[in-house]
């Protein structure tokens, strides 16, 4: 009896075996020249079209390929691959997939894990786009502030207007440090006006990269200290629909929704993006709203083209000037102005062909354009003594936003910011104190 | 533009780029006189820029024998 039991269990499992042999095929996708993993790399089966693609680490799995056939494995910007395979192939092994001669480096990024760029002179750091998904940022800045060399000073918002500074610059709206979105510049007007009035959503990006050195050379004004380049997501090899939806405290809501695939050498990809947060005091809420769509295109074996619109809308509450070190230590999320308020719109087109006449020549063009325009509320302010702020305001708005001040014992030093006020002839009283700003911006 | 070339028995990496850029600024300021919402207002300034660039860049990147 024991012996029929263990020769069914022996032929069960030779037949099992068999089958896994027959039925997958495993492998390794990587990067010739880092020979780091390729993620989401497309592997096929010529015969019926079933495939797969690579996991975060460059595996993948082949499932139901029967007898004599072939794999083509695709990556966008690099040359497919075609594999033969038999009954008997179970492993392939490393696969190296070489950077296709027509890929642009502005806007294809690696997948590899490395924390610096090869070939650039200088210093360079990049957050890997396997780091970034890790990391799931709540902004740009989050991640910004763990790269050496950066410094970050906090602002309202989710990195809107961002102050970074690169090796001691300035940081005041990163001002000296060249922003790059794909590699073009990002502010509203980098020569004339280079204030970070626009910074992209953290949701949308695949990897940053932060620039330091000689090869600044390369990129436009304000290269004295650094440049960072965020490079957005490019359409994926296999068609997909993704959702992401995040909620949080302070009525953070984040919702992304794209699609975008390869169809032969075509890459194309549509996606919005929306935000929304109160912020970290009263009267500072975000609402961002991003739409974009690109395209890229592998024209013939010598020539590819980008092309990508994308439209922002941000509507804040934007507060300048509304505490004093006496109010922060009351409660530092208080912040009775409301009427401070931002309002903008970014439309952009970038254009870049590439062109190789021979295997030692290529040429790249780019042609970029974006128009953007601010509508700015600045409340008009007035720095009163703590005591003295009932007196200055009136009863009126004082009970509505300065109540917490009542009954509280104050210093010689105690200072409260409110709104200006205005007397108009001898009675009547006016809060006007609100400056509408505006300005627009084209490049 | 980027070409490799061969001299001095080694491989030469020549790049160059030409940039034109353009940017208008307008940039108006008003003092709202009656509701803080007011899109109107006195005008305190307002300001125009336009700015036209041309710059651009040849590198080479020389390999000359072994020196290592």
């Amino acid at each position: 009896m024991n012996k029929k039991i263990t020769i069914i269990l022996i032929s069960f499992l030779a037949i099992s075996n068999w089958v896994f042999s027959q039925e997958n095929i495993t492998g390794k996708v990587i990067d010739q020249t880092d020979l780091q993993p390729l993620i989401g790399a497309l592997v096929q089966l010529q015969s019926s079209g079933n495939g797969t693609v690579t996991d975060e680490q460059g595996n993948f799995e082949l499932t139901n390929a029967n007898g004599n056939d072939k794999i083509i494995i695709k990556y966008l910007g690099y040359d497919e691959i075609i594999i033969e395979v038999t009954a008997q192939t179970s492993d392939l092994g490393r696969i190296e997939l070489q950077l296709a001669n027509t890929t642009l480096d502005e806007v294809i990024v690696s997948a590899s894990p490395n924390n610096y760029k090869g070939g650039f002179k200088g210093s360079n750091f990049r957050i890997n786009p396997i780091a970034l998904k890790n990391i799931n940022p709540l902004s740009t800045e989050e991640v910004l502030r763990t790269v050496p060399g950066v410094n970050i000073v906090g602002d309202m918002g989710l990195s809107n207007r961002p102050n970074i500074s690169i090796r001691g610059s300035w940081g005041r709206r990163s001002q000296k440090v060249l922003l790059m979105e794909d590699g073009t510049p990002s502010a509203p007007a980098p020569y004339i006006a280079p204030g970070a009035y626009y910074n992209p959503v953290s949701d949308r990006l695949t990897a940053i990269e932060v620039y330091k050195g000689a090869d600044m050379l390369r990129f436009g004004p304000n290269n004295m200290y650094g440049a960072i380049n965020y490079i957005t997501a490019m359409p994926p090899q296999k068609p997909e629909l993704r959702v992401k939806l995040i909620g949080g405290q302070r009525n953070y809501q984040t919702g992304l929704l794209s699609y975008g695939g390869t169809w032969n050498n075509l890459g194309a990809l549509v996606e919005g993006v929306y935000k929304k947060f109160d912020g970290f005091t009263d009267n500072s809420s975000v609402e961002v709203l991003n739409l974009n769509a690109k395209i890229f295109a592998k024209l013939s074996d010598n020539q590819s083209l980008y092309f990508k619109v994308s439209g922002q809308f941000e509507d804040n509450q934007a507060s300048l000037s509304s505490q004093t070190p006496f109010t922060f230590d009351n409660d530092p999320t208080q912040n009775p102005l409301d009427a401070d308020q931002f309002t903008m719109r970014r439309y952009g087109v970038d254009i870049i062909h590439k062109w190789l006449p021979n295997s030692n020549l290529s040429f790249t063009s780019k042609i970029y354009a974006t128009d953007f325009e601010r509508d700015w509320w600045k409340q008009v302010t007035a720095k009163v003594k703590a005591s003295e702020v009932k007196s200055y305001i009136g009863d009126e708005i004082f009970n509505d936003r300065y109540s917490y001040l009542d009954g509280k014992i104050f210093g010689e030093e105690d200072y409260v910011i409110v709104g200006r006020v205005l007397t108009v002839g001898k009675v009547q009283r006016i809060v006007v104190g609100h400056t509408p700003f505006r300005d627009s911006k084209k490049q | 533009m980027n070409y490799d070339w061969q001299a001095f028995g080694g491989e030469h990496h020549l790049e160059a780029a030409i940039n034109f850029h353009r940017e208008t600024f307008k940039d108006r300021f008003l003092v709202a006189d009656s509701s803080r919402w007011a899109r109107n207002g006195a005008t305190t300034a307002d300001l125009w820029y336009r700015l036209w660039s041309v710059n651009g860049f040849i590198r080479n990147e020389f390999n000359i024998g072994k020196w290592v």
